[in-house]
């Protein structure tokens, strides 16, 4: 890789970003993650406000992503208002949720997802979720401009 | 009597039988109470002959009926009299029962009679009673009449206090039938909100247990890669349960959710190529994928029949994969594929059967085996959640069929699946 890649992790969950954190170490991922707790943070490091002014060490995620169900701003209103920020609406968005639910899945691609993983439960599992967004959107996938 | 017309006929009448001819009914009494002279009409009306009542006691002739316990003719009768002889002036009674008898040649019972009487008195010119006339009338057939009137009033009333009270208890039966209905909507409502609030339940319970169970077994997972060598054998035993139980919570929820979700997915209903399914379902046989001991028996041609085809293939799928699980250990699984003839030729269903050689299910618990969760056999005896013929009987029904078993306990069992043939009108 020729750069770094940062990953911004949105997640109010502390288990899962625990476990989701663990999983990317143990994928070799771990270099450049960040994590957002709600959906009001998650728009906060995104567009570079508050505690996140700093894009040298904020800087846009290469990949997001993003709970569905959180507190506050949800995965569906991050998403709308990320599809409506020039800067923002190119950045690829994965939705990474328990749901399974068509509805959570048609609005999130409705929204503009790029792609919707459903979090196993085993962790053997979610290890296997995790090296194959390594495979696929941070090593084939090739990126906006 | 001033002339002579007059006195002729004065010559010619007999008063005597004037008086017994009048119309009237006339009883002449002696003030003694004996009977003196008596009218024609009378003696008709009392069914009596003159010559066995001329010179009797007028009670000795007209007693009381004894049959009647309430008779109060003859003392009514003795008092009006008695007054007409003491204050020597007419006495009108009030109508009486008094009953006569008829002749002992008509059998000698009574009759019952009603009488209207006038006891008048015959004054000399002492002013001392003479006579008494004892006048009456029959009004027998008007009180009686009259009863029948009261009667029919009382029917009458009886009839619309009936009516008022068939009236009220129609309102009644109507408001009750009103009020059931409305509890019936109600509680037909309420079941509706709680099996909508039931999916939702069983929905949000397993997405939501989803989480916490994934901490479970992510860090037990952790604990097991990172820690094992540390733990001693029970540590390690432990720390192996809690991971087998939560992949098996896992499994449960998964189901649970796949269940929660039947029915919440818009069906696809076509025509189905039941020979389609059941090639899909050998692959998955002959690949091993299934078990590479068990054999499959389907039939040269299968019908189509209508409905989803997901919901169809994972009915057939989920049955025969339990008909494969569900056999003692080391006997090879048998499954048999049969389609059965139609009842009638109109029938727009079609009934499939699915022959294992099994383990069976005793009797008692047949109804029991497509309740959620029902398990008859142990974990360790046949792993599964529990769940899936929950799953087969919920899609079936959705696409409009009707699902039933024959087991015997050790031979086998028979899942016959009714499914429709054409879209339901």
């Amino acid at each position: 890789m020729l750069k770094p890649v940062t990953i911004l992790l949105v997640e109010d969950n502390t288990m899962d970003i625990e476990l989701t954190l663990d999983a990317f170490r143990q994928a070799r991922l771990a270099n450049n993650i960040h994590v957002a707790h709600d959906g009001v943070e998650a728009l906060d490091y995104l567009l570079g406000r508050n505690k996140f002014n700093d894009r040298n060490i904020y800087p846009l995620p290469d990949i997001t992503l993003l709970d569905l169900k959180m507190p506050g701003l949800n995965g569906f209103e991050v998403l709308a208002e990320m599809k409506k920020t020039p800067i923002l609406k190119r950045l690829p968005i994965i939705i990474l949720t328990s749901s399974k639910e068509e509805g959570d899945r048609a609005l999130s691609y409705d929204n503009g997802a790029n792609s919707y993983l459903v979090k196993p439960v085993s962790f053997e599992g979610f290890l296997e979720v995790v090296r194959k967004i390594d495979d696929y959107w941070i090593s084939l996938n090739v990126g906006p401009p | 009597m001033t002339n002579d017309k007059s006195s002729s006929y004065y010559n010619v009448i007999s008063y005597q039988t004037l008086f017994e001819s009048l119309p009237g009914l006339y009883l002449v009494l002696s003030p003694d109470l004996t009977i003196v002279a008596v009218s024609d009409a009378y003696l008709h009306a009392t069914m009596t002959k003159r010559r066995e009542i001329i010179g009797k006691n007028l009670f000795v002739v007209f007693p009381d009926n004894p049959a009647d316990p309430n008779a109060t003719g003859t003392i009514n009768l003795r008092i009006s009299l008695n007054r007409v002889l003491n204050n020597k002036i007419a006495d009108t009674m009030a109508v009486q029962k008094y009953d006569v008898r008829r002749p002992e040649s008509e059998g000698g019972e009574f009759e019952e009679r009603y009488w209207s009487p006038i006891n008048s008195p015959i004054l000399n010119e002492n002013n001392e009673i003479s006579f008494i006339i004892h006048r009456v009338e029959d009004v027998t057939d008007y009180v009686r009449l009259k009863q029948r009137g009261q009667e029919n009033e009382v029917i009458n009333a009886e009839l619309s206090s009936y009516k008022e009270k068939m009236a009220e208890e129609i309102y009644l039966r109507t408001l009750e039938r009103k009020k059931s209905e409305e509890e019936l909507q109600n509680r037909e409502k309420t079941l509706r909100m709680t099996n909508a609030d039931l999916e939702a339940f069983s929905y949000s319970v397993s997405h939501d247990l989803r989480s916490p169970l994934r901490a479970i077994n992510g860090f037990a997972e952790i604990l097991r890669k990172r820690f094992y060598d540390v733990l001693t054998e029970d540590g390690k035993h432990y720390l192996d349960n809690i991971v087998n139980s939560s992949k098996k919570m896992a499994e449960m929820l998964d189901d649970l959710l796949k269940y929660a979700r039947l029915g919440k997915t818009a069906l696809q209903l076509t025509p189905v190529s039941l020979q389609e399914i059941f090639s899909d379902i050998e692959t998955n046989f002959s690949s091993g994928i299934i078990d590479s001991n068990a054999k499959l028996i389907i039939p040269p041609s299968l019908p189509m029949v209508y409905g989803d085809k997901t919901l169809i293939l994972q009915i057939f799928r989920n049955l025969i994969e339990n008909a494969v699980k569900f056999v003692k250990p080391n006997v090879p699984p048998l499954v048999k594929v049969e389609v059965l003839p139609k009842d009638n030729q109109k029938s727009k269903f079609i009934t499939i059967a699915i022959i294992d050689n099994g383990i069976g299910i005793k009797p008692e618990f047949q109804d029991r085996i497509f309740s959620v969760f029902h398990r008859l056999n142990t974990q360790e005896e046949y792993p599964g959640t529990g769940i899936g013929l929950s799953i087969v009987k919920k899609s079936v029904e959705l696409v409009g069929g009707s699902i039933r078993i024959e087991s015997e306990h050790e031979k086998g069992s028979t899942f016959y699946i009714q499914l429709p043939t054409e879209p339901n009108v």
